[in-house]
């Protein structure tokens, strides 16, 4: 509640629009607005020259995203040449040299770069510990880097009002975490109504969601996730993420707590489901086989470092020793059902 | 029985004891309710706080009631002889118990459903009104329920300083050696006890069932 009160100072300060003459003056002069306390990482974090120089909309000036130069090829420092990755297409997310550190001092994360290109699906995948979670939390300003930066839409996530991120990226973790006071609606369609919307609205797009991830409106609606098995859940989960409409969607081992039958099918859906929504998808597994059917790139991580990024035919025929143990670990798993 | 007699005998100030010990304890823990949850809600934000203020809560809570009372006499404004003291003392007793539960019952939320929260774009005020509190309303009012008993019994020593209540019955007894009179006056201050707890535990549940707290899986 405290916090929610620097908080709205923050957004009200970012509705004053700073003239020029005015931005030009030191930073303490230009109200720039404090990062919400909790959130930052005891060193404070270092922003780049180049970030502030940048022009940055972040707060949904979405006509000056657009106007804004594409990606030179040679700046996207993955594999932009690489057969089967698009080096024209946008880059949406980019890490630049990230470290993320714990305060002991532990390092989660060393110097990751790496670019997630619109509409892809990007598969993070590694060991428990390589850090892909911390990856993906770092997107939506759930951790805050170190040293580098990350790039949301070309603007630095410290940049950002962390609450507007937020509302852009949908977000799914593997213990779903609905609300167990909603009801499956209510959960589904909680960011439109953090935003806002008509409850007309609201409903048809709840509705919509609900279709979208095969369950009956009617019959699941009125519910309450205890009601559910882990399989609805986890649907419900990926339609609560989609509510808004966001055009980046980050899942953490979405499929994970299921079982693998029920498994398959959630990914069978939501292999359909990506070609339909056409968004650009950060989706974290240890699974090979998973990475694989989804990935349109893996990004392989290893205890912190990315060991390369490649398209899973790639991936396949690589030959470096992180790589092929995970391969060999897939003839293990022969019997996982698989698409 | 001759305990009865009695108070059938003295109902009116049977009666008038009772009202004036139910508001003793009303008024206090309503007084500590709205100090101890605010309290307990900014701890949750301000974790360098927690251990000084946990740490005062439960200073008090060891202080003997009876000294409690005695302290405060000769303090101005909260003290003097008479029920305002009472009160003061009373709540303060009741803080420990209501800011522990409110403090434990919000970090209790599942760390997911938390997760999600902030990562769906809630704002701090969105997820404590919408997530936090309706989630952890139940033990927050199991506090208030531990308090109220509590606060039942130490104020029966209130009478000591003249704020009223059945402990005057207790305490005339005692004076006089006379057993009907003590049970007089801690029969109904038992009664009072359970009566409390048998309440606040109904809206307990009533509110954790409103709110999901106590949704137990149902086959569907």
């Amino acid at each position: 509640m405290f916090i929610g009160l620097t908080e709205k100072s923050a957004l009200l300060a970012k509705q004053i629009s700073i003239p020029p003459e005015r931005a030009a003056q030191p930073k303490s002069l230009t109200r720039r607005p404090p990062a919400p306390k909790r959130l930052k990482p005891r060193g404070g974090y270092r922003r780049s020259a180049a970030s502030q120089q940048r022009n940055c909309f972040p707060n949904g000036d979405v006509a000056a995203y657009e106007r804004r130069p594409q990606v030179r090829p040679g700046f996207l420092r993955v594999d932009a040449n690489r057969p089967g990755s698009a080096g024209e297409k946008r880059a949406v997310i980019e890490f630049r040299s990230v470290s993320f550190h714990l305060d002991n001092g532990r390092r989660l994360i060393q110097d990751l770069n790496l670019t997630v290109l619109e509409g892809e699906t990007l598969v993070l995948l590694g060991q428990s510990g390589s850090g892909k979670t911390t990856t993906l939390k770092l997107i939506n300003r759930l951790l805050e880097p170190t040293s580098g930066e990350v790039l949301v839409k070309s603007c630095a996530t410290t940049a950002w009002d962390p609450i507007r991120l937020r509302r852009g990226i949908g977000y799914v973790i593997q213990e779903i975490g609905l609300f167990p006071h909603f009801t499956v609606a209510r959960n589904v369609g909680l960011v439109p109504a953090l935003e806002g919307w008509e409850p007309e609205r609201l409903r048809a797009r709840v509705e919509e969601l609900l279709l979208l991830v095969s369950l009956e409106p009617k019959e699941f609606g009125s519910r309450y996730p205890h009601e559910l098995s882990g399989g609805q859940r986890q649907r419900v989960g990926v339609a609560r993420a989609l509510a808004a409409d966001p055009p980046i969607l980050l899942m953490d081992e979405p499929f994970g707590a299921l079982d693998p039958v029920t498994r398959a099918e959630l990914r069978r859906e939501f292999q359909l489901l990506k070609q339909r929504l056409n968004k650009t998808i950060v989706f974290v597994t240890h699974e090979v086989r998973e990475a694989l059917a989804l990935a349109s790139r893996i990004a392989l991580l290893d205890e912190g470092r990315l060991v390369g990024v490649y398209p899973p035919e790639e991936f396949v025929r690589a030959r470096q020793p992180e790589i092929k143990a995970f391969l060999s670990a897939v003839d293990e798993w022969e019997l996982d059902p698989i698409s | 029985m001759d305990v009865f007699d009695f108070m059938i005998r003295n109902r009116a100030e049977v009666f008038k004891l009772t009202l004036e010990h139910l508001m003793l304890v009303t008024v206090s823990m309503l007084l500590a309710a709205i100090i101890a949850i605010p309290l307990g809600v900014l701890l949750t934000r301000r974790v360098a706080l927690q251990r000084w203020a946990l740490g005062c809560a439960n200073i008090i809570q060891t202080i003997p009631s009876l000294a409690l009372f005695g302290f405060l006499i000769p303090i101005p404004l909260l003290g003097g002889i008479g029920n305002r003291t009472a009160i003061v003392a009373l709540t303060l007793y009741a803080l420990l118990p209501i800011l522990r539960n409110t403090y434990a019952g919000i970090m209790g939320v599942d760390r997911a459903v938390i997760e999600a929260a902030r990562g769906m774009g809630m704002t701090d005020r969105q997820m404590l009104w919408q997530v936090q509190l309706p989630l952890s309303v139940g033990v927050i009012l199991a506090g208030v329920r531990v308090a109220t008993v509590i606060s039942v019994g130490i104020a029966t020593i209130a009478a000591a300083i003249g704020a009223g209540g059945l402990g005057t019955y207790i305490f005339r007894g005692l004076a006089m050696v006379n057993n009907q009179v003590i049970l007089a006056g801690a029969i109904p201050a038992a009664l009072l006890a359970l009566g409390a707890d048998a309440g606040l535990g109904l809206l307990e549940k009533r509110l954790g069932t409103r709110f999901g707290w106590t949704a137990k899986p149902q086959s569907s």
